[in-house]
């Protein structure tokens, strides 16, 4: 006992110089004169070096040594405000002590981390980029060093928002698409599910108008999908499509716009797939007037116009006017009748069409579709694979009325079209046939050529199931 | 395509005999063989790969030189078979990269990626990719060995910024 006290006032002098110099910033250290900053760390060396002690309760403890010379230092300093300052001095040396000793084991952490991971930033942000913007963020939560290489641009490339849309904020988007900055390339916002509402505004992708070195960020985009609820005016979508001039690839669920053609006159030369669905908000007639679409974008590969109202002429000059079409989907189109199928025999017989859906079309007639499936007997569209005319309304129109018992060629067309898939599948409104088709259709459709015959006897089946 | 068979030498001195054709799958080596400094008979040294990796990588490059050739015999294949032959690769990269384990796959992507072979650099970090995916933090540091070496504060910070995607 008597040999540690004097060795802890030993200790006194440089401690009040050092919690001086702690007090001031830490640069101006050397400048306080007779201050020895080895002198310091050899004490704090010294005192994290103290070995345990038998007992930590006893009076021998490092504790108990803390309570005696706090104790003889508080009978030594004489006035209430030494006191104070020992006070303060000691929990402000505690603090020190803890923080230093938590930036040590972070530190080592860190270390510790880079020996397991051994990749170098480059290919970490390889294996990141290749991750979807959820399980990035995730990723990023894990460590530092992921952390920072989840901020590389090349991670933000394709942002998907849409499976949790439904706690995506606008700040989110905003703050993705400045991620991405020159590396961004496709965005997915909104939600998919019309069930839920989104949080989102118009707002979040105020930042594609920004300006880069040439021209916008929504330049760079090559392919933008949006699920609209109503989250975003038309002003705002037509003033993001005019910032995204090299779209390949759009596609808008949840259309509310009244001429179609303010989206349209906005594609350009470079888009090749195309998919408006329109939305769901009443009192809103979407219908397409001429406009010069097909001129201006003669590269769409895929083209699907869903639910608006299509006049089988217009129907007509596009399938006409877009040569490169292979995929075509015009469904819940109510005005179209088919005569636009009749009227191709002239001009688009040679054309490059793969898939065809006409579902939910409830003024399609069952003569028009006959006739078309006339043309693909004596060999026209002969690369059509795919023919999808099904209603959940109980059959096509045929005389005027509706009827469920159509007559399609359809031992010719298994003769003479062996690959092709022909879904005719017309259920009552009360049942619900929607999951029970689109198997059958995809199941068909992803067989090989040579059991294509069973998937088009599969379709006449399904019909006769419906005769009784 | 000629069946010239060349030597590599890994780091700790194992000789490995390979078809030029699928030596060349590496830049770094078809460079060298480009500026003629490949010598007939003397292996070429490479420093930074082990021989476990570098029979790993072998065997990568040989499956998919014949791949290549089978190409060039067969140019009017049909779809189908384009698409069953892709099929048989995947399957075969699956069963690759399965059977290796998460420290073989760090070294043979640094190897992959010192050799230049990029379809292998592709491979190993979506291999890497589907380890990280759908997990979260705490499970992914698990899988990779890593500790939290965040601040309380940093990590409120992130997880506050990010809260959609820990929903």
């Amino acid at each position: 006992m008597e040999a540690r006290n004097p060795n802890k006032r030993r200790r006194q002098d440089p401690c009040a110089s050092s919690s001086t110099g702690q007090n001031q910033n830490p640069n101006s250290l050397p400048s306080v004169p007779g201050f020895n900053q080895n002198h310091v760390d050899l004490i704090i060396s010294s005192f994290l070096s103290l070995p345990d002690l038998p007992s930590l309760s006893s009076s021998l403890s490092i504790g108990g040594s803390f309570d005696r010379v706090l104790d003889n230092l508080f009978k030594a300093s004489g006035d209430e405000s030494g006191e104070d300052r020992l006070i303060d001095r000691g929990i402000q040396l505690a603090s020190l002590l803890h923080e230093s000793t938590i930036r040590c084991s972070l530190k080592r952490a860190t270390l510790h981390n880079s020996n397991s991971w051994l990749l170098p930033p480059e290919l970490t942000n390889k294996v990141f980029s290749m991750l979807d913007t959820k399980s990035l963020m995730k990723a990023s939560a894990c460590c530092t060093m992921f952390n920072k290489c989840a901020k590389d641009p090349l991670c933000y490339s394709h942002i998907d928002l849409t499976p949790e849309d439904v706690n995506v904020r606008s700040r989110v988007v905003r703050s993705m698409i400045l991620n991405a900055g020159k590396e961004l390339r496709s965005l997915k916002v909104g939600c998919p599910d019309e069930s839920t509402k989104s949080l989102l505004t118009g707002s979040c992708l105020a930042p594609l108008s920004y300006q880069l070195d040439n021209g916008f960020l929504g330049n760079l985009l090559r392919s933008l999908h949006l699920y609209n609820d109503n989250w975003l005016e038309n002003k705002s979508l037509c003033s993001v499509l005019s910032v995204c001039s090299n779209l390949t690839d759009l596609k808008i669920v949840g259309l509310n716009i009244c001429s179609l053609d303010k989206v349209l006159d906005l594609l350009t030369r470079k888009c090749q797939h195309l998919f408006l669905e329109k939305g769901n908000r009443p009192g809103i007639a979407t219908f397409i007037c001429g406009s010069s679409f097909e001129r201006n974008c003669p590269n769409i590969t895929s083209l699907s116009l869903i639910g608006f109202d299509l006049s089988d002429k217009k129907a007509y000059i596009l399938i006409k006017g877009l040569r490169k079409l292979k995929y075509v989907n015009l469904s819940r189109t109510s005005r179209m009748k088919g005569s636009f199928l009749r009227d191709m025999r002239h001009d688009c017989k040679d054309s490059l069409l793969e898939t065809l859906i006409l579902r939910d079309c409830f003024s399609l007639e069952e003569i028009k579709v006959c006739r078309f499936l006339d043309l693909l007997l004596v060999g026209h569209f002969r690369f059509i694979q795919h023919i999808d005319v099904s209603n959940d309304r109980d059959g096509l129109i045929y005389g005027g009325r509706r009827c469920n018992t159509p007559k399609f060629p359809l031992e010719e067309l298994k003769e003479e079209r062996p690959g092709l898939t022909f879904v005719a599948d017309f259920r009552s409104p009360a049942l619900s046939p929607v999951s029970s088709t689109s198997s059958s259709s995809s199941s068909s459709s992803s067989s090989s050529s040579s059991s294509g015959d069973s998937s088009s006897s599969s379709g006449s089946e399904e019909e006769d199931d419906d005769d009784f | 395509m000629s069946s010239n068979m060349i030597m590599l030498k890994s780091s700790d001195g194992a000789s490995f005999e390979i078809e030029e054709a699928a030596a060349r799958k590496s830049k770094i080596i078809a460079n060298m063989i480009e500026v003629e400094c490949v010598d007939e008979d003397k292996a070429i040294p490479l420093q930074n790969v082990t021989g476990n990796i570098l029979a790993l990588v072998i065997e990568y490059c040989n499956k998919h030189i014949v791949d290549d050739d089978d190409d060039v015999a067969t140019e009017e294949a049909s779809e189908e078979e384009e698409e069953a032959k892709k099929k048989k690769v995947d399957d075969w990269e699956a069963e690759f990269m399965n059977s290796m384990s998460l420290e073989t796959m760090f070294e043979l992507l640094l190897a992959a990626n010192y050799l230049n072979i990029k379809s292998l650099i592709d491979l190993v970090c979506q291999t890497i990719a589907n380890n990280i995916k759908d997990k979260t933090p705490e499970e992914v540091r698990k899988i990779f060995s890593i500790e939290n070496d965040f601040t309380p504060e940093e990590e409120e910070e992130i997880r506050k910024e990010n809260a959609w995607a820990f929903g």
